[in-house]
C-alpha cells in the first residue's frame, strides 16, 4: 500500500469515525428528547391521574382521614416522590398539625410545626435560597428538595420532597406548582365531598331512627287505644241490642251512638296502626302469590254492599273477563280496594253510582279502578288527599269522617309491589282512582291460586 | 411448589400481614421465603407483620424501588412480593455475610467458603446484596470485586458456577439500601443462596442500548473513576456526547460505556456488551464514575445510548429464547425477572413497562417474581457470571431433567 492511499484510508476513517460519533451523538440527544417529552406528558397526566383516582376513593373509605391517607398515597405514586405530607392550620395560629405522612420507612416524622405567613406555593432546589419558610418544611419532610402548597381558605396544606434532585431525572421547577396546587385542590374537595356524604349518612340514619320511633309510638299507641275501645263497642252493642233489659229506649239510643263513635274511633285507629306497619315496611314484608283479581274485586264488592245500600249509592263490579293470574299480596289488594271503595262510598252522595272494574291493558299491565260520581277534588286537592293526615287538613273534605290515611296506604302498598297509584278527578263531577300492577306480576291463565 | 404473593399498602406491618396471609395456605410446607419489600418501608415492621403469618422462616431478600408480580406491577415504593420455598423446592443453606464494608471481594470469598463448607459450591447461587455503601456522598458497594470473589472460590474446578443476583436499592435515585439477612434486617450485608444440585438455571439478558459511538481507549482510570478516554479528559467527551452540562442531571439515563466481548468489529449483537452505568461526573476531576470497578486501562469502550424500543424489541427475543428453552426441561419452580430501576418507564420514558411486556408474553402458568434493582448479575454467553447494568434478567429456576408438565 502507498503512503499517499494509506493517508487516503486513514483519512477515510477519521471522516467515518467523526461522522458516527456525530450521529451517535445525536442519537442520544434524540432519545434524550423523547424521554423527556414523556416524562414531560407523564407530569401533565399526573393531575388527570390525580383527580380520577382521589375521587374513586370516596366510595371505598370510610372516614376523611382514611381518604386523606389514599389521596397522599396517590399523590406520591402519581409525582414518584420519596416522601410527602399534609397538614391543618389550627384555627387562628401559626401553628399546623402534621396530619399524614408517607414515605418515612422506620423515621419517625414531626406531629406539629409552626409557619409565619406561609405561602401558597414554594418549592426549594440548589438554586433557591433557604429562608424560615423552606427551612420548616424541609425539616418536617427530612429531605432538602420540596414542593408546598397551602390553601389558606381550608387550612390544609401539601408538601412532597425528595433526597436527590435530580428524581426521575430533574429538580423541581416553576412549573410544578400546577401539579402541587391541583394535588392540593383535588384533595380538599374530595375531603369536603367525603365530608358531606359522612353527613348526609348520618342525617339519614337519624331520620330513619326518628320514622321507626314514629311508627313504633303509633302501632303501640293504637294497640293500647283499641284494647279499652274494644270493650266500650262490646258492652255498648250489648246495651242497643237488648230491649228486656234495665235501660230504656233513650238510653239504647244513646247506646247506639256510643257504639257508632266507638265505630268510627276504631276504624280510625286500625288505619292509623296499618299505616304506621306501611312507615315501617320491613316489619310487614308482602305475601305474594298468584290470585284471581276478578274474585278478590266480587270479594270486596260484596263486602261493601250494605254499607253503599245504606249510604244510597249503587254500586256495580266489572271484571278483566280474562284468566289472568295477579301475583300479590291478597290481604294487601283487599285492603285497597276497601279503602277506595270505602272512600268512594263516604264521598258520593245519594244516588250516586260507583264502579269497580278490572282491566289488562295491552302491556300486560293489570288495573284496579274503583270510580264514582262523588264531590271529587280538584288537582290541587289531590297531593293533599295522598298525602298522610292531608285531608284532615283539607277544607274541601271537612264534612266527611276519616283518618285521611286511606289513599296513603293504598299508595304504599301498590308501590310495595312495584306498581303506582293514580288518581283523576274532577270536583263535583267524581273521582277515578286506579292501581296499576307492573306487567311483570300478570301471570298466564293457569297459574294455580294458592 | 414454590408460593408467590404481591400486594401494596402504605402501612409496612400491615403490608408484611397482608401478603403473608396470602400464602398462609403454604406456610405448614414453607422452609424459607424471599421477599422484596418497596423502599419506602420500615423493613423491620415489614418483616414482623410477615413473620405474624409465616412463622420464624428464614427470610431472604430486601429493599427494592418496586416489583413485577404477575397481578401487580408498581414501584410507588410500597409494594412487597414474596415468594415461599417448600422442602422440595430451590434453596439450601443460606450464606451470610455482613462483612462488605470492610471490602467487597473479601467478602465474596468469605461467602463462597460457607457455600463450599456446607457442601453447596457446585450449586447454581442467588445472590443479594446491599448496594449502597454510604449515602451522602453516594458510595456503591460495587458488585464486580463481590461476584470476583465468589468465582474466586467457585470456579476453581475450571466451571462456572451460574450466580443469579442483584444488588438492591431502595428507589431509583440510589437513596439507600437494606437487606433481609435470613433472621432480620442487615445493612453491608450479601447473602447467597445455593439453589440446590438437582436444579438449574435457564438465562436470558435482555438489553436496550446501541453503540454511539467509535471505539475509545481508557487511558486513565482508578477504580470506578474514569478520567481519560483517547487521552481526553472524560468528563469533556461525555459533555459533547450530552450537547452541554446542561443535561448532567439526567446523566446516569442518559448514557453508558459499553464494552463489547468478542470480536469488536462482528456486527452488532447486544449480548456481546457490558454496559456501565455513569454514576456522575466531576468537571473539576475531569472525570466520570461508573458503576463499577472493572474497566482498566486499555479497555476499548463505546459510548452507548439507550434505545427504548430496542429494550422492549430485546425483551420479546429473549422472552421467546426462555420460553423456547423452557419448553424442553422441566416446568420451572420460579422465574425471576431482575430489571435495573433505570428501565422502568418513569425512568427510561418507554412507551410501555417492559415488566408488563415481559408479564404478557411469559407464557401462563410460569410462577413469575420480579423486582427493580441496582445492579444484575447473571451468567454472559454461558460463561463466567458478571454485574450488569440496564439489563432485564430473566432466570427460570428448573429441576434438572424433568420433563414439561
Amino acid at each position: 500500500m502507498t503512503e499517499t492511499r494509506r493517508m487516503r484510508l486513514q483519512r477515510e476513517i477519521e471522516y467515518y469515525r467523526r461522522e458516527c460519533n456525530d450521529l451517535g451523538a445525536r442519537l442520544i440527544r434524540l432519545q434524550e428528547e423523547q424521554s423527556r417529552a414523556f416524562r414531560e406528558a407523564r407530569r401533565s397526566r399526573t393531575v388527570a391521574r390525580l383527580i380520577r383516582e382521589a375521587y374513586g376513593l370516596i366510595d371505598g373509605t370510610d372516614s376523611p382521614e382514611a381518604l386523606a391517607a389514599g389521596i397522599l398515597e396517590i399523590v406520591l405514586e402519581s409525582t414518584q416522590c420519596d416522601r410527602a405530607a399534609l397538614l391543618l392550620q389550627r384555627d387562628g395560629t401559626q401553628e399546623f398539625d402534621i396530619l399524614h405522612v408517607l414515605g418515612f420507612g422506620n423515621d419517625v416524622p414531626p406531629t406539629s410545626t409552626t409557619l409565619r405567613e406561609p405561602s401558597r406555593f414554594f418549592l426549594t432546589n440548589s438554586s433557591t435560597l433557604l429562608n424560615e419558610q423552606s427551612h420548616a418544611v424541609t425539616a418536617i419532610l427530612r429531605v432538602p428538595f420540596v414542593l408546598w402548597a397551602y390553601d389558606p381558605g381550608s387550612g390544609l396544606a401539601m408538601a412532597v420532597g425528595n433526597a436527590s434532585e435530580a428524581n426521575v431525572s430533574r429538580p423541581f421547577e416553576a412549573e410544578d406548582q400546577e401539579l402541587i396546587e391541583g394535588a392540593l385542590s383535588v384533595c380538599i374537595d374530595v375531603l369536603h365531598r367525603k365530608r358531606l356524604e359522612i353527613e348526609l349518612q348520618r342525617a339519614t340514619a337519624e331520620a330513619t331512627a326518628g320514622r321507626d320511633a314514629h311508627a313504633n309510638f303509633l302501632a303501640g299507641f293504637s294497640h293500647e287505644l283499641r284494647t279499652p275501645l274494644n270493650a266500650i263497642l262490646g258492652f255498648s252493642e250489648l246495651i242497643r241490642q237488648a230491649p228486656d233489659g234495665p235501660f230504656d229506649g233513650r238510653y239504647r239510643e244513646y247506646a247506639g251512638y256510643i257504639y257508632d263513635s266507638g265505630s268510627h274511633l276504631l276504624q280510625l285507629i286500625t288505619e292509623i296502626l296499618e299505616f304506621a306497619n306501611l312507615e315501617n315496611a320491613a316489619t310487614a314484608p308482602l305475601d305474594e302469590k298468584p290470585l284471581d283479581p276478578d274474585a278478590v274485586l266480587t270479594s270486596v264488592a260484596r263486602s261493601l254492599q250494605s254499607l253503599a245500600e245504606e249510604a244510597g249509592v249503587s254500586m256495580s263490579v266489572i271484571p278483566t273477563g280474562t284468566a289472568v293470574r295477579l301475583l300479590a299480596d291478597r290481604r294487601a289488594v283487599r285492603q285497597m280496594l276497601t279503602n277506595l271503595v270505602g272512600n268512594a262510598i263516604k264521598f258520593t252522595p245519594r244516588g250516586g253510582r260507583i264502579t269497580i272494574s278490572a282491566l289488562l291493558d295491552e302491556t300486560r299491565v293489570l288495573v284496579l279502578r274503583v270510580a264514582d260520581t262523588g264531590v271529587g277534588m280538584s288537582a290541587e286537592q289531590i297531593p293533599v288527599a295522598l298525602r298522610p293526615f292531608g285531608r284532615v287538613a283539607s277544607a274541601y273534605t271537612s264534612g266527611y269522617g276519616g283518618s285521611g290515611l286511606g289513599l296513603p296506604i293504598c299508595r304504599s302498598l301498590i308501590e310495595q309491589h312495584g306498581g303506582r297509584l293514580v288518581v283523576e278527578s274532577v270536583p263535583g263531577e267524581g273521582t277515578t282512582v286506579s292501581l296499576l300492577f307492573p306487567a311483570d306480576r300478570s301471570l298466564p291463565a293457569g297459574t294455580p291460586d294458592p | 411448589m414454590v408460593e408467590i404473593a404481591a400486594a401494596k399498602h402504605t402501612d409496612s406491618r400491615e403490608l408484611g400481614r397482608l401478603v403473608g396471609a396470602r400464602l398462609e395456605a403454604a406456610v405448614s410446607a414453607g422452609v424459607w421465603a424471599l421477599a422484596f419489600c418497596g423502599g419506602k418501608h420500615d423493613p423491620v415492621a415489614f418483616l414482623e407483620g410477615l413473620r405474624q403469618k409465616l412463622g420464624d422462616l428464614p427470610v431472604v431478600g430486601g429493599s427494592v424501588p418496586g416489583v413485577i408480580a404477575r397481578r401487580l406491577i408498581s414501584y410507588a415504593g410500597f409494594e412487597a412480593v414474596v415468594a415461599l420455598f417448600g422442602p422440595d423446592d430451590p434453596g439450601g443453606p443460606i450464606a451470610v455475610e455482613h462483612g462488605l464494608a470492610e471490602g467487597e471481594r473479601e467478602a465474596g470469598r468469605r461467602l463462597a467458603a460457607r457455600l463450599v463448607s456446607d457442601g453447596c459450591g457446585g450449586q447454581p447461587v442467588l445472590l443479594l446484596y446491599d448496594s449502597i455503601a454510604c449515602r451522602t456522598p453516594l458510595r456503591l458497594h460495587p458488585a464486580s470485586p463481590l461476584v470476583q470473589g465468589l468465582r474466586d472460590v467457585l470456579d476453581r474446578g475450571g466451571v462456572p458456577v451460574p450466580i443469579i443476583g442483584s444488588g438492591l436499592i431502595t428507589d431509583f435515585n440510589l437513596g439507600d439500601s437494606w437487606m433481609f439477612d435470613g433472621t432480620g434486617v442487615s445493612k453491608h450485608c450479601a447473602v447467597a443462596v445455593p439453589l440446590g444440585e438437582a436444579f438449574e438455571v435457564v438465562t436470558e439478558i435482555m438489553h436496550g442500548c446501541r453503540p454511539a459511538s467509535s471505539f475509545m481507549t481508557i487511558t486513565r482510570i482508578e477504580g470506578a473513576e474514569v478520567f481519560e478516554l483517547d487521552g481526553r479528559p472524560a468528563f469533556e467527551v461525555i459533555i459533547e456526547w450530552l450537547g452541554g452540562e446542561a443535561a448532567l442531571p439526567g446523566l446516569s439515563l442518559a448514557l453508558t460505556l459499553g464494552a463489547k466481548q468478542g470480536d469488536p468489529f462482528a456486527p452488532f449483537d447486544e449480548n456481546a456488551y457490558v454496559n456501565r452505568l455513569i454514576l456522575g461526573a466531576d468537571r473539576a476531576r475531569g472525570s466520570i464514575t461508573i458503576f463499577e470497578p472493572d474497566f482498566c486501562v486499555g479497555e476499548r469502550v463505546q459510548v452507548m445510548s439507550r434505545d427504548n424500543q430496542l429494550m422492549l424489541d430485546s425483551v420479546r427475543r429473549g422472552v421467546a429464547a426462555a420460553a423456547a428453552r423452557i419448553a424442553q426441561g422441566g416446568k420451572p419452580a420460579l422465574c425471576l425477572y431482575i430489571n435495573c430501576a433505570g428501565r422502568a418507564s418513569v425512568r427510561s420514558g418507554a412507551e410501555r413497562e417492559d415488566g408488563d411486556l415481559l408479564r404478557d408474553l411469559l407464557p401462563e402458568g410460569l410462577p413469575l417474581l420480579g423486582f427493580y434493582s441496582g445492579v444484575e448479575v447473571a451468567p454472559m454467553a454461558e460463561g463466567p457470571s458478571l454485574p450488569l447494568d440496564w439489563t432485564g434478567v430473566l432466570a427460570a429456576v428448573r429441576r434438572r431433567g424433568d420433563q414439561w408438565i
